[in-house]
């Protein structure tokens, strides 16, 4: 019997006298594929802000293979293999692609500069722009940076995935080229936890949405039965806008 | 729907000159006007300067010339570039600077940058002050307060300039942080300091702070004078800092969160190297600025080159040509500025590539 790779147990978070998360609770087994959607301000980034420890929990606790995640030293050795993406990208601009992604390799897991640039290749390859290795971020398009920052998250060997809304900032005929990187990794058996609006994504490989609002989990269910038979009243608005906008 | 095939070809520099200066009635006017005023400026400095000039050492030829007297800076070359440094001990003043502008020039080069450069121009600083001061290997003892002209300035610049830069990032990094104390702490100093005149700093170093400090404590003058003009420094230069502090958005630091960076392994490797590229013109500001206020030691009894330029112009018989003078100790502050410029441009140039 397997543990569960993370344990989100009755998390609260306030930001002053907002009340951002309520008694979240949610369990991720190894190489599920969680969607987390809602409508803006809902509270999913920072949900999954609180689980890398980006932000701080108020009550409750967050267990990622067991280890609580409470800024101990063992929390930290064993946020490294917690990967995330972010909306922003946020690469080094001061650094090329093979530098952004040999960083942390080498100063965090302390392996050498010839083998932290072999995994860095092998995982350009991964998302298919090893050629621009020598590039600056800023001489690549959105598309081009986010591959390159899930990339980088790769070259930490992680166990599991975050994505913050990785294709919200591209221009749309970016989105594509993104989802097409995170759909292969999902079907490498990566654990991801992705926060997402792209509902066609949430249909073909989440294992489980969560949808959440005004800063609680208010629904957990298959992709399936979450697009075609939302519980409450809160999702079939949200879905009912959504949808409509893809449609 | 006319057709174009090409790009417009661009006007040549003469129709662009042409037509920015002669525009208008306006323009036209002020262009000609500009061009007779720079016409007599050169002609009357070249009459002066060149024409009319006399290069020999004899101030009785020179009060008989109208034009320039640049046998006043030849016979006084030695006071103004190395002041009351004692005779036939000049070579040691001269082989500091040379070793100490050697280091910097090796430290600016990309192949150097880092540690090593950086030891290499603290080592040379610790050689000139170690050739200045003597009383090693047969070498006289010379007093600090015998140092002078523009190896001194040269010395008082690099120093300020290199110990002013940690000390600004600390105080830079300390007005940002969290603990309150720590804030009020970097502000009211960054504050204060900015709030005073370099003069006054100066005198609480030279004159004032020897009184408050118990008889043991109290470093030589030209110490205390090299760390006021650091402390001074600093606080310009942390602001400069905090400025590029501020450009770099929260994500950066999120990112290096994310990849498991400690909070020192991302200020070293993430946040300081891009407050850095960012601040490069405001910075290059800086040091001219510091190169130029060393001069203003000479109120504490201290004679960098342009206090060896005062005392050399206290000799009657050299006074009268002070303008010649003053013309050659410019040109050097002018020729070590526009380096500073130069490096400037040059470091902008190599981090263009990584900007957002």
């Amino acid at each position: 019997m397997n543990s569960p790779i993370l344990q989100i147990e009755g998390v609260h978070k306030w930001y002053g006298d907002f009340h951002a998360l309520t008694d979240c609770s949610l369990t991720v087994e190894k190489g599920e594929k969680i969607v987390i959607c809602g409508p803006s301000g809902s509270g999913k980034s920072t949900l999954i802000r609180c689980v890398n420890e980006i932000e701080t929990i108020d009550a409750g606790r967050i267990l990622f293979k067991g280890q609580s995640m409470d800024r101990s030293a063992a929390a930290v050795k064993a946020r490294r293999h917690i990967g995330m993406v972010f909306q922003q990208f946020n690469l080094f601009p001061h650094l090329t692609v093979l530098e952004n992604l040999m960083l942390a390799p080498m100063h965090v897991l302390g392996v050498s500069r010839k083998e932290a640039e072999a995994t860095a290749m092998a995982q350009l390859e991964r998302v298919r722009i090893a050629a621009q290795a020598q590039k600056y971020p800023g001489q690549m398009s959105g598309g081009q940076q986010q591959r390159v920052a899930i990339a980088r998250a790769l070259c930490m060997n992680p166990e599991l995935m975050l994505f913050d809304e990785p294709t919200s900032a591209l221009d749309p005929e970016m989105v594509n080229e993104v989802l097409d990187v995170m759909v292969e990794l999902a079907g490498q058996g990566m654990t991801m936890l992705c926060v997402t609006h792209e509902m066609g994504f949430a249909q073909q490989v989440a294992d489980r949405v969560v949808f959440m609002d005004g800063g609680e989990i208010l629904e957990v269910q298959s992709p399936e039965n979450f697009f075609h038979h939302p519980q409450s009243e809160r999702s079939r608005a949200f879905l009912g806008k959504i949808l409509r906008q893809h449609a | 729907m006319a057709e174009m095939l090409h790009p417009p070809t661009p006007p040549s520099w003469r129709e662009r000159w042409f037509s920015a200066m002669f525009a208008s009635t306006g323009t036209s006017i002020t262009t000609v006007v500009v061009l007779v005023l720079l016409a007599v400026v050169l002609y009357k400095a070249f009459i002066w300067g060149v024409w009319d000039a006399t290069t020999v050492v004899d101030s009785q030829v020179c009060s008989q010339s109208p034009g320039a007297c640049w046998g006043a800076v030849a016979y006084n070359h030695r006071i103004i570039l190395l002041g009351r440094y004692p005779i036939g001990e000049g070579w040691r003043p001269v082989l500091g600077m040379v070793l100490l502008l050697g280091a910097v020039g090796l430290a600016a080069m990309p192949r150097f940058f880092g540690t090593r450069g950086l030891w290499m121009v603290v080592a040379a600083l610790a050689m000139f002050v170690a050739l200045l001061a003597g009383g090693w290997g047969g070498l006289t003892p010379v007093d600090s307060d015998l140092w002078g002209g523009l190896p001194l300035t040269l010395l008082l610049s690099v120093f300020a300039v290199i110990a002013s830069v940690p000390l600004a990032i600390a105080l830079a990094l300390g007005r940002r942080s969290q603990l309150p104390i720590v804030r009020w702490a970097c502000t009211g100093y960054i504050e204060l300091v900015r709030g005073v005149p370099l003069i006054t700093v100066l005198f609480f170093g030279a004159f004032v702070l020897p009184l408050l400090l118990p008889p043991g404590w109290r470093a030589d003058a030209m110490l205390r004078v090299a760390l006021c003009l650091t402390a001074f420094s600093a606080a310009y230069l942390a602001e400069v800092y905090r400025g590029g502090l501020q450009a770099i958005t929260k994500g950066q630091g999120e990112a290096a969160h994310a990849l498991s960076l400690s909070r020192w392994q991302t200020l070293k490797l993430i946040i300081l190297p891009q407050a850095a590229r960012l601040t490069i013109p405001p910075a290059t500001s800086h040091f001219i600025g510091v190169l130029k206020d060393t001069s203003l030691v000479a109120i504490v009894n201290i004679y960098d080159l342009t206090g060896s330029l005062k005392m050399a112009l206290t000799n009657p018989e050299w006074r009268p040509y002070f303008v010649e003078a003053y013309i050659v100790v410019s040109a050097i502050y002018l020729i070590l500025g526009l380096s500073i410029v130069g490096y400037g441009r040059f470091l902008e140039q190599r981090y263009s590539l990584d900007k957002r």
